[in-house]
């Protein structure tokens, strides 16, 4: 199955904590996973970050896209994890994937 | 078209709506035919805390009397690992609600997640 | 033509929430599918009439302009009402709405039943919020 996870928290959220349990639930479950970072949930892509699990799931193939309007807004565009997306158009690739694609989809 | 909904929910009860609005949401589904299936994870396992009485000290209504209108049509999970995060176990937990480890709910997900809400 | 059903449970300006919800909702039009907005718990105050901003985008004028582009929009009767926006005991028997004169044009208030209603319609469900 395909998983496409919206998070729209910062990464010490109760909610991201969620969000990134399932998200790493879904990869050793075998599933697709795809991740799409909004608003505060950008926080979560930056490289900095010494207990950023976020980065867990790229080598694990995991997809993790984040919307750059939200990244320039907080400074962070310059910080962002290798690997971590940044689709021109942001919102057409989400819609796309939860109207086409995805199997399951979650909110955060 | 969805045929089944996932109550997630994420917040303790009381201090915010959100606990509420998921329980309600859950009994509504039920009564249009749209299997429900309701999972608390991290501080919404707190919702099913028993001997809550909400209705005489906070004038609120208790939120453990929503599970009693569900639990005859829906299953409703508490989160092992939320639970033992937060050193709860079955025995603080109202009946109707059953501890569920982590690989077995994602199944759930996997199973019944056509829509799945966050509270 | 596929069905996506947005669902808010933050209120306007509080949260970037509401505006990430209208921008899903103006992309899944523009791609040609239909939207649903179902509004709860505070996500009920977005569609109010009179709302002034000096700094920030204004969610009445994007929620009137969605509309006009054909999002559907409902609040629950219960957050509603104890949010002061329902000017009536009984819904209007012809659309079983609950009558307000502080919401857009477009925006109308229901039972909750609609939300479970609509998922039932919906080939997907994104809450935001709460």
């Amino acid at each position: 199955m395909r998983f496409v996870l919206i998070l729209t928290e910062s990464l010490k959220s109760a909610r991201t904590e969620v969000c990134l349990k399932y998200a790493f639930s879904a990869r050793m479950g075998g599933h697709q996973v795809a991740v799409y970072l909004i608003g505060d949930g950008v926080f979560c892509a930056i490289g900095k970050h010494p207990s950023s699990k976020l980065s867990g799931l790229l080598p694990n193939g995991g997809e993790i896209y984040a919307r750059k309007e939200d990244l320039e807004a907080r400074g962070l565009f310059s910080q962002v994890l290798a690997g971590v997306e940044i689709p021109s158009d942001f919102y057409d690739k989400l819609i796309e994937d939860v109207m086409e694609m995805a199997d399951r989809v979650m909110s955060f | 078209m969805v045929g089944f909904v996932v109550i997630l929910v994420t917040s303790a009860p009381y201090g915010r709506e959100n606990a509420y609005g998921g329980l309600y949401t859950a009994i509504a589904s039920l009564e249009l035919d749209l299997r429900t299936v309701v999972v608390l994870t991290g501080d919404g396992v707190y919702s099913a805390l028993k001997d809550q009485s909400a209705e005489k000290s906070l004038g609120y209504p208790t939120i453990g009397d929503l599970f009693h209108l569900l639990h005859s049509r829906a299953k409703i999970y508490a989160e092992s690992s939320s639970l033992k995060e937060r050193g709860l176990g079955k025995t603080d937990l109202i009946e109707f609600v059953e501890p569920i480890e982590d690989m077995e709910l994602f199944e759930v997900f996997v199973k019944y997640g056509e829509a799945i809400i966050t509270y | 033509m596929k069905t996506l059903t947005l669902y808010l449970l933050s209120g306007p300006y509080t949260s970037q929430c509401t505006d990430i919800a209208c921008e899903l909702a103006q992309k899944a039009l523009e791609k040609g599918y239909r939207v649903n907005l179902f509004l709860y718990i505070d996500g009920v105050h977005a569609p109010k009439k009179g709302q002034r901003t000096t700094k920030f985008p204004n969610v009445e004028e994007r929620l009137k302009k969605l509309v006009q582009e054909g999002l559907s929009i409902k609040a629950c009767v219960r957050c509603a009402s104890a949010r002061g926006y329902v000017e009536g005991e009984a819904p209007e028997p012809e659309t079983d709405t609950f009558p307000t004169t502080q919401y857009i044009e477009g925006a109308s208030i229901t039972e909750i039943y609609a939300f479970p209603s609509w998922i039932k319609e919906s080939d997907k469900v994104i809450s935001l919020g709460g």
